[in-house]
């Protein structure tokens, strides 16, 4: 019975990737013209600077507005246009998409394939390495493969890149393998730098635990290991001063959202926190809220007892909050799905679980749950073939919502305007939602008012909102 | 020699503290007043029998039931009764408000001990002896967190005392729940009965009654036995005793005059700011430190707590209130995983309530507000500004919670980290708290400016006023609605006189309590500003007042100017035609206090009889009574029309305006108003956005976080007449505009928020003639915003219509009804205490009516003794008063009829303290007889 959850593993990945050839590319979305770009450019010639031929070989597949669009391709100090994301995701994939190309498969399928093998071989270590019992195995199994995780399997970029390495470092992490666990975070960091601050977070822990350890020669043996790894961390900083002069592209790249806000703790609060994980739209409880649920109770009740899993919770909120410096809110979602801002939470949510679940009829019901839970929420997200453009329609469940009492959702206006109006412009715009042409609820900004006032004349409407900065700030009309 | 037990150590480093926070605040040369307070020490001997007689309210204007818990004042004037006999009288308010504050850290540190215990019950790696320690920090957060620093900076005894109660409460609650002895059963009690005081605030007990059900619910639920059950019986049969006597009257007024409470002038004008401001304040940043909204209070152009939001500027200071909140937050924590206390599951629950009742604007607690809100506007007004209910319960919750994150820290790193010498960490605690408090070492306990020098003439004022035969006074200037005074000698708050003066005073802090007081108000102001004399004898005669007391130190609530046409007044009285000087009271610093008395002759007792009536209509709120000005007293009759004009804020109604003859004299469109400034004082930090925009021919005003007013003249009018104003606009969001109509920045009474029409409409409202020879309004709009929530409305003309007769057509009586006055007689009474009139009917009386002067309640009964039966027809007169229809045939034997008047809910009362009575024999009986069995059997 020990071999039977590798042989389910087996079972799904073959499954899963079978239907991944078996079917066209995904659509192109996301960054997906720098990371299939990056091969493109490597294989062609070795070096990761767009050049012509690359461009006019990437535009048969990919749409060429995307070689005109500011926010790709930056120029960089030396004249030529490198990618503004970090090449390691790209690096990944090269063999990948040689292999695909030997056997005459479209390149384009790299993404998916090359996204479930991390996945898979993520779960195969932990499953071999860092689990005891077959019930472990078979929770992880459970709650990984039914988890939105699998909606990105299928997106093109590196979210399960990170959340795979993220995952086997948790579990490295339970296994008093700190350093082991940094180092994986650190390169997961690569793809999704505020993971950085789980780096440091587990490093955190080893110097702490540390104090109590004789056994250990030297503090500075600890120091060098700790310095070794938040270096490993800052690559793609060095590779961006190195080809841009800046530590980050984004901060050149002004667009509204950056101009705006900027990046940096300014931007944290807690509606976002509370968004990362409720929001109607992007909050990961409703794409999995029985895992929700039970790892958050686990992370709350353990954390009291086991220094490991309070150290967990503490890294989990200071992750979640670290993503909320990104001045832009709303993009990143795999069709319906929680935001990539909140997809943290999963792995420190399963990871959670699996390590204090025990094999008694509570944990076995609540696996059941999760289990028949999220193949019915899994279905509304078309299982492992999300419609991206959904990211810009409202979920069901915020639908529900809004048809029926609308003054209960208020989310930062991102959300509410790209899902109502269809778009992801890179400033705010007036949106209203209506339903059969009644309008239920609307965010406006102040020179809209009157024209909104106009198109949804009611007596039963109330407005809400806090302007300070009327060039951004907005109004919710709820009509009733 | 014997070592010093963690316990002694602790309570000498708390004493210590305490010591050095009372020589840093006490104040030996001024008296503590202002603000909102009680000084029964002005006049012990009256203030027990009014607290024995609190039914009704005697004192206040012309008599009611009132909402505050009046009872609930008795131990209170008992005890500040026995402090009067070793401390001069004005250090006793002081003496007594540090008392609460030493009692309430002292029983922290008892029941934070406790708790600990409770939930710790095993010794956990040698940590146990911190446990003292431990609980010394949870007291000193109690002592010095910002709840604890609002709740004694602007200090009133209901909060004061429930801060000193709550800790010593769930004390004797844990030690019920864990043992039911006769002793702990009696000890409960009498620290319930003490607490009673906090039910001068009825809102505060509740807030501790629903956290009581929880504790005792949570408890019952999880220890399911017979044993529990007795327990919970126990100590809710003492929670009611004990609070009975107050609960009564309190009960009688909710049921019956709530709406009139929810509708007073002052609750309309101020509880939409107070929701708005508790709202600013309930989220979570805020809520954690427990801030509110004396945050953001201002006088005379300066924030109250200035000393306090200087040093919060220190970033690390907030820091620590937030480590404070976070250690709380570990300790509610730590009681969901111990599993151990149902006690401390109760309280952790009663956190929970605690905390949602304030953070109302954090989510989910703001969607429960907002049902609230929606669904109940009379708790949304007992409940509007919810730190003064709930703060003092947060603060006792966190300070609890913060002992218990404290020791599980302490606990968590003795386990992980054991080189590390966790003693350290309570000292460090503490000294955080020091720092985090520091303001308060430097005389910023209690709000500076409320230690006033009490001017030697009031005090001669209460005693002559004392010496005078009874009757009623009204206090002078009157201009302002709101029930606040400003005296010259330093002195801002809600009134003090009545607490040493034994006569009803008609002061404006009673109005939100009864319409009458309030209609009062409005007839006598709006005769003052008229100059008309003649009508302000008619108000005067017509609520019974027989002195008044002209307070020149008194300055106006809004402008400077605003009491120049008192000055006018004044010359009247002096001029003696009217009024007889009676005494005045003045010293270098202070102008004459005078008392007047009137020369028409009044009652003495508030009793008279009166001959047939005409009928009258029934006004709920009016500016003027035609009918008592045309035909005198008269009985008020509900199926004749009523008025439909007054200056609270409703507009006349639409169909009306039609009717009346309105002849347009001036039109002014917004948009050629200019920007003043607000009264208030307005906030310039990066959180406030203020505009103002032309769209077409309207005006929108855009606020968040702050005021925008903008000003419109009407000159060359004669104010001496009556208008119409009507004004044009559209509310968006937030709050609606307010309007206040001014001359010469005095105020005309119109001050009211617009209707909230998501439509540009108009409302018309009716300008009663005003100053007699005078020549514009001043029409000030203000856009206010008190919190982040933006405020827009649109502003378009305003017009200005004559309307040329100030009486309104359908509100007169029936010609037929109107009869010439008839004589009014006065007949010896006795009237001992409030509430009971005993009269001797003469047995050739002709009279008709027979007439109480105190607000017209259900509750008086009149009896007839010798009869033995109640008079039936019991009417209300002149729109205010109680009167009663003397039966046609006379007394047998031709003897005098005496007939007692009683105001029935008095009883609730009694009853209660019979019931506490009761109880306090029923134990202290089963303890005497226990003994006497003891006693028998220790020979053998």
């Amino acid at each position: 019975m020990k071999i039977l959850p590798y042989i389910i593993l087996c079972l799904v990945a073959g499954i899963m990737v079978g239907a991944f050839l078996g079917n066209n590319p995904p659509s192109p979305a996301g960054d997906i013209v720098e990371y299939y770009g990056i091969t493109e450019s490597i294989m062609r010639h070795g070096t990761i600077a767009l050049r012509p031929e690359d461009q006019s070989n990437l535009s048969t597949v990919l749409h060429p507005e995307y070689f005109s669009n500011p926010g790709y391709y930056l120029r960089g100090t030396d004249g030529n246009r490198y990618p503004v994301h970090f090449i390691a995701y790209s690096l990944l994939l090269i063999p990948i998409r040689w292999v695909l190309t030997i056997v005459q498969l479209n390149p384009l399928l790299v993404f998916s394939v090359g996204n479930s093998i991390m996945l898979f071989s993520a779960l195969a270590y932990i499953m071999r390495y860092a689990l005891r019992s077959s019930w472990q195995r078979g929770v992880l199994l459970v709650a990984a493969l039914t988890s939105p995780l699998i909606s990105f399997l299928w997106w093109p970029g590196p979210d399960v890149f990170s959340m795979s390495l993220l995952l086997v470092a948790l579990f490295l992490f339970y296994e008093d393998k700190p350093f082991a666990a940094a180092s994986l975070t650190a390169l997961a960091s690569w793809q999704s730098q505020p993971l950085l601050v789980v780096t440091i977070g587990l490093l955190g822990y080893s110097c702490i635990t540390h104090h109590g350890n004789t056994k250990t020669k030297s503090w500075l043996r600890l120091a060098a290991l700790s310095t070794g790894i938040v270096a490993v961390g800052l690559i793609p900083y060095l590779y961006n001063y190195v080809l841009f002069g800046a530590l980050t592209p984004w901060t050149i790249l002004q667009d509204f959202w950056t101009r705006t806000y900027g990046f940096g703790l300014q931007n944290i609060n807690l509606q976002k926190l509370f968004e990362q994980i409720f929001d109607l739209n992007i909050g990961v409880f409703w794409y999995a809220p029985i895992l929700t649920i039970a790892g958050l109770y686990t992370l709350a009740i353990q954390s009291i007892q086991n220094t490991k899993t309070r150290w967990l919770t503490c890294m989990a909120i200071v992750a979640l909050l670290a993503y909320q410096t990104n001045p832009a809110w709303h993009y990143g979602t795999a069709g319906y799905g929680p935001t990539r801002h909140a997809l943290i939470l999963i792995p420190f949510l399963i990871a959670a679980i699996i390590w204090h679940s025990k094999p008694k009829a509570v944990w076995m019901g609540l696996v059941a749950l999760i289990l028949v839970s999220q193949v019915y929420i899994l279905s509304i997200n078309n299982y492992i073939f999300p419609v991206f453009t959904n990211t810009l329609v409202h979920s069901p469940v915020a639908r529900f919502v809004l048809d029926r009492w609308p003054a209960l959702y208020n989310p930062t206006p991102e959300i509410f305007v790209d899902r109502t109006n269809h778009t992801d412009l890179d400033h705010p715009t007036t949106a209203i939602y209506s339903v059969n042409g009644i309008c239920k609820k609307a965010y406006v900004l102040l020179p809209d008012l009157d024209r909104i006032l106009q198109t949804c004349r009611s007596n039963g409407s109330s407005v809400q909102g806090s302007i300070v900065h009327p060039d951004r700030d907005g109004l919710y009309i709820t009509y009733e | 020699m014997n070592k010093w037990s963690p316990k002694s150590i602790v309570l000498g480093l708390y004493h210590l503290v305490f010591g050095v926070i009372l020589l840093s605040n006490f104040r030996f040369d001024r008296w503590l007043m202002g603000w909102d307070g009680l000084y029964p020490e002005l006049n012990i001997p009256l203030n027990i029998i009014r607290g024995l007689t609190a039914g009704w309210q005697e004192y206040y204007g012309a008599g009611l039931v009132g909402g505050h818990g009046f009872a609930a004042t008795l131990p209170h004037t008992l005890i500040i009764g026995l402090l009067s006999v070793v401390l001069p009288q004005h250090l006793v308010r002081e003496v007594f408000l540090f008392l609460c504050y030493y009692l309430g850290g002292l029983g922290m540190l008892f029941v934070s001990h406790k708790f600990i215990t409770s939930v710790f019950k095993t010794p956990e790696h040698r940590t146990h002896s911190y446990r003292w320690y431990v609980s010394l920090v949870a007291a000193l957060y109690y002592l010095l967190n910002l709840g604890t620093i609002q709740t004694f900076y602007l200090p009133l005894e209901a909060f004061t005392v429930h801060f000193a109660a709550f800790p010593w409460l769930t004390y004797s609650l844990m030690l019920l729940l864990e043992k039911l002895t006769r002793k702990r059963v009696a000890v409960f009690a009498i620290i319930l009965f003490l607490a009673s005081i906090q039910g001068f605030i009825p809102a505060v007990f509740v807030a501790y009654a629903v956290s009581l059900i929880m504790i005792t619910g949570t408890y019952l639920i999880l220890q399911r036995s017979k044993q529990a059950f007795l327990k919970i019986i126990t100590i809710w049969t003492c929670v009611i005793a004990a609070n009975a006597y107050w609960l009564g009257p309190v009960g009688y007024f909710t049921i019956t005059s709530s709406k009139e409470y929810v509708s007073a002038y002052n609750n309309i004008i101020s509880t939409p700011e107070f929701i708005a401001k508790s709202m600013k304040f309930g989220t979570l940043p805020e809520v954690a430190l427990l801030r509110s909204l004396s945050w953001d209070t201002h006088e005379l152009g300066g924030a109250i707590m200035q000393p306090w939001i200087t040093h919060f500027h220190m970033p690390l200071v907030p820091m620590i209130g937030y480590g404070f909140f976070i250690l709380a937050s570990i300790g509610l924590l730590t009681v969901l995983v111990k599993k151990r206390s149902a006690v401390a599951w109760g309280l952790a629950l009663s956190f929970v309530y605690f905390f949602g009742s304030l953070a109302i604007d954090t989510f989910p607690f703001s969607g429960i507000t907002h049902l609230i809100q929606s669904h109940s506007p009379s708790l949304m007004q007992v409940f509007r500004t919810t730190f003064t209910k709930f703060g003092v319960g947060m603060s006792f919750h966190y300070a609890l919670f913060v002992a218990l994150g404290l020791y599980a820290f302490m606990v968590m790193i003795k386990r992980t980290l054991p080189k590390i010498p966790v003693r350290a960490v309570p000292i460090l605690a503490s000294v955080l708290l020091v720092i985090y408090a520091l303001p308060v070492w430097q005389k910023g306990l209690i709000y500076q400016k409320l230690f006033v020098t009490l001017p030697g003439q009031y005090v001669q004022l209460i005693q002559y006023v004392n010496t005078l035969p009874e009757g009623r006074i009204a206090d002078f200037p009157q201009d302002c609605a709101e029930g606040w005074y400003n005296e010259l000698w330093g002195y801002f708050g809600s009134g003090f006189l009545w607490y040493g003066v034994n006569k009803p005073i008609m002061a404006r802090a009673f109005d939100v309590w009864s319409h009458n007081n309030e209609n009062y108000y409005w007839e006598l102001s709006t005769a003052l500003r008229q100059q008309n004399y003649t009508a302000v004898e008619n108000v005067l005669t017509k609520y019974n007042v027989r002195y008044i007391i002209y307070d020149q130190n008194i300055t106006h609530c809004r402008s400077q100017k605003g009491f120049t046409s008192s000055l006018d007044f004044r010359n009247y009285l002096d001029a003696g035609t009217a009024f007889t000087k009676r005494a005045s009271f003045s010293a270098q610093n202070v102008l004459p206090i005078t008392i007047y008395e009137r020369k028409t002759k009044t009652s003495n007792s508030y009793i008279r009889l009166t001959p047939n009536l005409p009928n009258g209509p029934v006004a709920l709120y009016a500016d003027s009574d035609p009918i008592y000005a045309t035909v005198g007293t008269y009985v008020s009759d509900t199926r004749l029309s009523s008025s439909v004009f007054s200056k609270r804020g409703e507009p006349i109604p639409v169909s009306l305006v039609d009717q009346l003859p309105l002849a347009p004299i001036a039109s002014v469109s917004a948009i050629t108003s200019e920007r003043v400034p607000c009264s208030q004082k307005e906030i310039s930090d990066g959180s406030v956005f203020a505009s103002k925009e032309e769209n077409g021919d309207t005006l929108r005003l855009i606020t968040t976080n702050t005021q925008l007013c903008q000003s419109i003249s009407f000159n060359a009018i004669n104010t001496s007449l009556a208008y119409v104003i009507a004004i044009s606009s559209r509310h968006i969001a937030g709050e609606p505009l307010n309007i206040s109509v001014t001359n010469k920045g005095r105020p005309v009474g119109l001050d009211i928020s617009l209707s909230k029409q998501g439509i540009m409409h108009e409302d018309y409202y009716l300008l009663p003639p005003t100053f007699p020879s005078e020549v514009a309004y001043t029409v000030t709009v203000e856009n206010a915003s008190y919190n982040q929530t933006t405020t827009i409305n649109d502003i378009g003309d305003m017009r200005l219509y004559a309307y040329p007769s100030a009486p309104i057509p359908d509100i007169s009586p029936p010609s037929h009804d109107l009869v010439m006055q008839p004589l009014i007689s006065y007949i010896p009474v006795s009237h001992t205490i409030s509430g009971l009139y005993i009269i001797d009917l003469p047995p050739d009386t002709s009279a008709q009516y027979l007439l109480l002067s105190q607000s017209f309640d259900n509750g008086w009964r009149a009896f007839d003794l010798s009869t033995r039966r109640q008079l039936a027809r019991h009417v209300l007169i002149n729109n205010w008063e109680n009167g009663w229809e003397l039966p046609a045939t006379p007394s047998p034997g031709n003897h005098p009829t005496t007939i007692i008047i009683f105001f029935l809910p008095q009883l609730l009362e009694y009853a209660g303290l019979g019931c506490f009575g009761i109880m306090i024999c029923l134990i202290g009986w089963k303890r005497l007889s226990e003994r006497d069995n003891i006693k028998v059997t220790q020979p053998n």
